[in-house]
């Protein structure tokens, strides 16, 4: 006679179900918020690069330089010590809330080499003839340039939401609250696998959905 | 009227100064088809960009009836470029867009026409380029040929007095060259614009070009009338471009040819001559026969003309003021 291999009795469906929600909740707003920043940062980023349209070295170098340092630093450590700027931003450093304002950070720099790289996908030729119509460079980004790189900006947007969602999971460890943080209360903490294993199959199905979602608007943007 | 007043412009390649344009000068008459001919790297395409301040030249003035386009603000130039249309190789239409919101794009952009304006506006251009039926299309589904025609269509929405052509053929096969070369020598002949093109071919200048110049190095080595150019290349540069056209005889048959007893001739005949049975009446007035070794009859433009290398047993002064009476341009060749 063998034991079973789960106890799903143990299970709090409502506490999955609010995890999930609050998951979904950090997710929705925080890739609004990096795409809000993210995007005229890695537009800026596009121009000021170089044969670009406001192609300056020493700015360039700069931005590069601070979009390369948010990357390089583990998420785990920028949740840490993003904890004071958080406080004052939301007035908590816990929670949905408190976890959002790091993700940003987090998201934003990466989604803005993204971007940059959709951008740099898109025909100088277009560029130039946009500009030989006598089109304002405000003009040449927001009609030629953005519009152009449409599917690139949406498939870009599908991975940091993918990423998004890995880093709610990991803001658990300061108490961020959603699915990663059930996962390592009940999870780890308290060897509850079962609470395991529902937690990664939610956040496999996140990721699932994001990521079919985005792949069918990029095709239906698509017009190669 | 456009008139280029000692353009120099050099760049920066791996810390090398590398001259692109060397003291161009240049008088574009309105209303005339202008080439420039000229091999890759030779800076046809620098100096084509030039003219809309695409690339802006680090001396000398750019000037569009009249007006310096180098001293304009940033305003003054937007306003210049959108009357100076500009069609390019690749075509560089908008993936995301229809063909009639292709050629919209550049209405829009001006921001000068209602909605209803544009959309009439587009209908007619639509119709100079023969793709009202592709009006919904994506540029993705249309063949290299349509493409062209909506570059075009576009380049001439906001009604330019100028058209700039960037190689506009070379992406082309043969017969859609032929067909794209027809529409802008109908565009120039219907709507009085004047047309500068840049191309390496010289089967281009030939169809469709009044005038043109050779660029070889950066430095303009010659320009004139294509028949002038054409038939009676000075510079080595314009012999080669004319040589590898294959068209006009020029005389490569030196070494192969000294087994002829006699003198050579080239012979260039151009619109009237070309009807005339020159070569019999003159043989018979000589009384020496005239020997073909090479030529070709063709078309410059509508212009026809005829150059043949004529061997010549006899006096050779005799036969030029013949040749010469019959307007029939004689030159005897070193052989």
């Amino acid at each position: 006679m063998s034991a079973p291999w789960f106890d799903w009795s143990l299970i709090d469906w409502a506490d999955i179900g609010t995890a999930t929600l609050d998951t979904l909740t950090m997710l929705g707003a925080s890739l609004t918020f990096t795409v809000l920043l993210g995007l005229p940062l890695g537009v800026l980023l596009y121009l000021l690069g170089p044969r670009r349209l406001l192609a300056n070295k020493p700015a360039y170098a700069a931005l590069s330089f601070v979009i390369n340092a948010l990357r390089s630093m583990p998420f785990v450590i920028l949740l840490i010590v993003l904890i004071p700027m958080t406080v004052k931003l939301v007035g908590t450093s816990i929670g949905v809330a408190g976890a959002i304002p790091p993700l940003v950070v987090g998201a934003a720099p990466f989604f803005a080499r993204l971007v940059e790289s959709a951008l740099r996908e898109v025909d100088l030729g277009i560029v130039e003839a946009t500009q030989a119509m006598g089109a304002t460079t405000w003009q040449i980004v927001s009609r030629a340039l953005l519009p152009e790189a449409l599917p690139g900006l949406l498939a870009a947007t599908t991975v940091t939401a993918v990423t998004l969602v890995s880093y709610t999971a990991m803001s658990g460890v300061i108490g961020g609250g959603g699915l990663g943080d059930l996962a390592i209360r009940y999870g780890y903490q308290r060897f509850q696998t079962e609470v395991m294993v529902i937690t990664v199959l939610a956040l496999l199905a996140v990721v699932q959905i994001l990521q079919m979602a985005g792949d069918w608007l990029v095709r239906r943007a698509t017009r190669k | 009227m456009i008139e280029l007043h000692h353009l120099n412009k050099t760049y920066q390649v791996d810390g090398r100064q590398v001259t692109a344009l060397q003291d161009i000068q240049l008088q574009i008459p309105a209303g005339q088809v202008f080439g420039i001919i000229g091999r890759s790297g030779a800076g046809k395409s620098t100096l084509l960009r030039t003219l809309n301040l695409l690339e802006r030249p680090d001396q000398g003035r750019v000037l569009i009836d009249g007006i310096d386009a180098t001293a304009l603000d940033q305003a003054g130039l937007r306003a210049l470029r959108q009357q100076i249309g500009m069609v390019f190789q690749h075509f560089n239409l908008l993936a995301h867009r229809t063909v009639a919101a292709n050629i919209r794009f550049a209405l829009e952009l001006a921001g000068e026409l209602d909605a209803p304006t544009m959309a009439a506006r587009v209908a007619e251009l639509l119709a100079l380029v023969g793709l009202t039926e592709q009006a919904k299309q994506y540029p993705a589904q249309l063949s290299g040929g349509q493409k062209q025609r909506v570059g075009i269509a576009r380049a001439l929405a906001n009604q330019p007095k100028l058209l700039l052509c960037d190689e506009a053929t070379s992406a082309l096969d043969p017969q859609t060259t032929q067909a794209i070369l027809q529409l802008l020598l109908d565009i120039n002949q219907r709507l009085g614009l004047t047309i500068v093109l840049i191309t390496h071919e010289m089967a281009v200048v030939r169809a469709i070009c009044d005038r043109v110049a050779v660029i070889d190095g950066g430095r303009i080595v010659e320009q004139g009338t294509v028949a002038d150019v054409f038939l009676h290349p000075q510079h080595a540069a314009s012999r080669n471009m004319v040589a590898e056209d294959g068209h006009a005889a020029v005389l490569d048959l030196a070494g192969k040819l000294h087994s002829v007893a006699g003198k050579l001739l080239r012979l260039t005949f151009v619109d009237a001559a070309t009807y005339e049975p020159v070569i019999a009446e003159v043989g018979q007035q000589l009384a020496s026969p005239i020997n073909i070794l090479q030529g070709s009859v063709g078309r410059i433009k509508d212009r026809p003309y005829g150059q043949l290398i004529v061997g010549l047993q006899g006096d050779v002064s005799a036969a030029q003021a013949a040749f010469a009476s019959r307007g029939v341009r004689c030159e005897a060749l070193a052989a």
